[in-house]
């Protein structure tokens, strides 16, 4: 199991009374990109906050063989897990420079400077705006920032929530060559949310579709995009 | 296991709502027409085919704002679209033209100001640097770590009463005793910020308020520490040494000199912390503590640390003031001398060093023009009217109002749009 980063089981989540998640079971491969697609209130979003231990759940997530259930949120981010939330949650008052240092914030290493530069080759616009308040940036740059910063905490597993959402096709589709970039140039393992099954199945590796809290279906990347339901669904076709 | 959001944060007062119709009126007004715009990025024109890849966005209000290659050109370019706008901010930070004008006339001020004044005129100069203090205390709970404090007055009665207590009851040096009253603020502030830790926004500026109202009858009751109801004489001087002078005016000189030394060396002191690390947290938890949380930042202790810096500015405002008039009372510090700190803070400009200083200073500059107006005599009912400016809280008021709708960033937002 060592080469499995991160797997679930029977993964349930509730906020209050109501029960979003029903008993997922999924594995993320090391390396992998694995993409989680679903419709709108399908759970999607609530599944990375369980990961993460933001919600109420029961279940059990193992992370690396090691049970990460009950660990607090500071902690798994701490064993490198970066979560990327829905709407980029960057410091709009801070520099660019300022939210990637924050991202760094529990390394005392002194490579901190070098890992900028590094993250600033794959999204140059960055470096462009290193003195820019991060809320003047557009979305596709927010969402950029946002993805540079969770990377300075050098994760190995990165958890991307939607982050198609709200911007233009083309940043879109620039947006996720670099995520395929990043993993194959650091083999960076991700989990992606996403309702652009399109893009995200191309990219991914393997994928499951979720419906009211269950997984409905699964399979390797390319076989869900060439079935019917998928189609139907979330293709357009 | 906590069921937190992740925040968008809300929309900060003026973040986007800056219209260049504004700006232009401003520098209408604070400008020579002929001069280029004081803005730190001259518009240019030309447009690199890279804009094209990501700058544009059409979800924006028709603006994009894109920034030339830094090492370059180092020069910002702002691209105007149509009906929106946008901050526009320069990728690099460039002191303007009018921050060149205010710093020599500050320069200029300092200088002349002790030379040309009368010792009590001296005196009163210096209790208002000495302010800056006070208000760049609310500035760093408040701006730089979104806590808001309508009770930064205790703070610097504390400071007041520590350092008396110290210089005369335990009979400690003077820069001792100082520190003392500041030191002790900040233990105070420590505990005020813990509240901090569980409510947010109006409820934690109804909290800080309400230990504002508090403290004049807490106050009254520790006699040993505020001297009670009337008050309590400081009894030691700080003398200057006899190379420099005996006269009364050589006395205000040297606590003038000493008094700009401390509020430099505090505000440089302030700008480091600013910068650095915690500083940053400090910034960071203020724009969106969910997710600085998430990056390793304790919250906790970044809030109570805020505070007690915050506070400990204040409380050395407050002991620099028993050197200037040697005597403190609870009576100088009712509530409202806290909500006039947090009002100057904001006039200024929250999240800005220089912002503090430029509230306190447009604060006393129309106090004097309005008393100077008030003063003209033969206008008839106009000249009734200007008495009304012989009041110094009328001319506070209507300037609150007033730089309100024009600055909502604070008067800063006049010099540079790019905050810390």
């Amino acid at each position: 199991m060592t080469d499995m980063m991160l797997k679930a089981e029977d993964l349930h989540a509730r906020y209050g009374a109501v029960e979003v998640l029903r008993g997922l079971d999924f594995e993320v491969p090391d390396g992998n990109v694995v993409v989680i697609l679903g419709a709108n209130g399908a759970g999607k979003t609530t599944t990375l906050r369980a990961l993460c231990n933001m919600c109420t759940t029961t279940g059990t997530v193992t992370m690396e063989g090691d049970d990460i259930s009950r660990a607090k949120t500071a902690d798994i981010v701490r064993r490198g897990v970066a979560h990327v939330p829905q709407g980029r949650g960057t410091f709009p008052e801070l520099s660019v420079m300022d939210n990637l240092k924050i991202g760094a914030y529990t390394r005392k290493d002194n490579e901190v400077g070098a890992d900028v530069d590094r993250w600033f080759e794959i999204f140059p616009r960055l470096e462009e705006r290193r003195d820019q308040l991060a809320g003047s940036l557009s979305g596709g740059e927010q969402q950029m920032l946002a993805v540079a910063r969770a990377l300075m905490c050098r994760p190995r597993l990165l958890l991307l929530d939607e982050p198609s959402l709200g911007l233009a096709p083309l940043i879109i589709e620039d947006l996720f060559e670099r995520f395929a970039q990043l993993n194959k140039e650091t083999g960076l393992t991700m989990l992606l949310v996403e309702q652009n099954a399109n893009l995200a199945l191309d990219m991914a590796d393997y994928g499951y579709v979720i419906e009211s809290g269950e997984i409905a279906l699964h399979g390797p990347a390319d076989q869900l995009k060439n079935d019917p339901a998928v189609q139907e669904a979330y293709l357009g076709a | 296991m906590s069921d937190d959001n992740w925040p968008t944060p809300l929309p900060r007062p003026g973040d986007d709502d800056e219209t260049p119709g504004a700006d232009a009126s401003v520098f209408a007004v604070f400008a020579p027409p002929d001069d280029p715009p004081p803005s730190d990025e001259p518009l240019e024109s030309g447009e690199s085919s890279e804009a094209a890849a990501l700058g544009v966005e059409p979800s924006g209000a028709g603006l994009s704002v894109r920034s030339g290659p830094p090492a370059a050109s180092g020069v910002g370019t702002a691209v105007l679209g149509a009906g929106g706008a946008d901050r526009v901010v320069g990728s690099r930070r460039r002191i303007g033209p009018l921050s060149w004008i205010g710093a020599v006339l500050l320069g200029v001020w300092l200088v002349a100001m002790p030379l040309t004044s009368s010792v009590t005129e001296l005196r009163q100069n210096t209790q208002i640097i000495v302010m800056v203090l006070a208000v760049l205390g609310v500035n760093i709970a408040t701006g730089y770590g979104g806590m808001i404090s309508l009770g930064h007055g205790v703070f610097v009665a504390v400071g007041a009463f520590a350092a008396a207590y110290a210089v005369d009851d335990l009979a400690l040096p003077w820069v001792l005793s100082i520190l003392a009253g500041a030191a002790f603020a900040g233990v105070i502030g420590a505990l005020v910020g813990l509240p901090a830790l569980r409510i947010k926004g109006i409820h934690l500026a109804l909290v800080t308020l309400g230990l504002a109202i508090v403290f004049q009858p807490l106050a009254k009751r520790v006699p040993a520490f505020s001297g009670g109801v009337s008050g309590r004489a400081v009894g030691a001087e700080l003398v200057p040494p006899s190379w420099f002078g005996t006269s009364r005016w050589a006395e205000g000189l040297y606590h003038y000199l000493i008094c700009l030394v401390v509020v430099g060396l505090a505000m440089w002191l302030t700008h480091n912390i600013i910068k650095s690390r915690p500083g940053r947290a400090m910034r960071a938890v203020r724009d969106n503590d969910t997710a600085a949380a998430v990056y390793g930042v304790n919250l906790v202790a970044s809030r109570v640390s805020t505070f007690a810096v915050s506070a400990s500015l204040a409380g050395l405002a407050g002991a620099l003031g028993i050197v200037l008039v040697p005597f403190a009372s609870q009576e100088s510090y009712p509530f409202q001398e806290s909500l006039v700190l947090y009002a100057t803070a904001v006039l200024g400009g929250l999240g800005s060093l220089w912002g503090s200083v430029l509230g306190v200073a447009i604060r006393e500059v129309f106090s004097r023009i309005g008393e100077l107006l008030g003063d003209v005599s033969g206008l008839g009912p106009l000249g009734e009217f200007l008495r009304l400016l012989d009041e110094e809280q009328f001319v506070f008021g209507v300037l609150l109002v007033a730089l309100t709708f024009v600055f909502p960033r604070g008067l800063i937002g006049m010099f540079n749009r790019r905050k810390t």
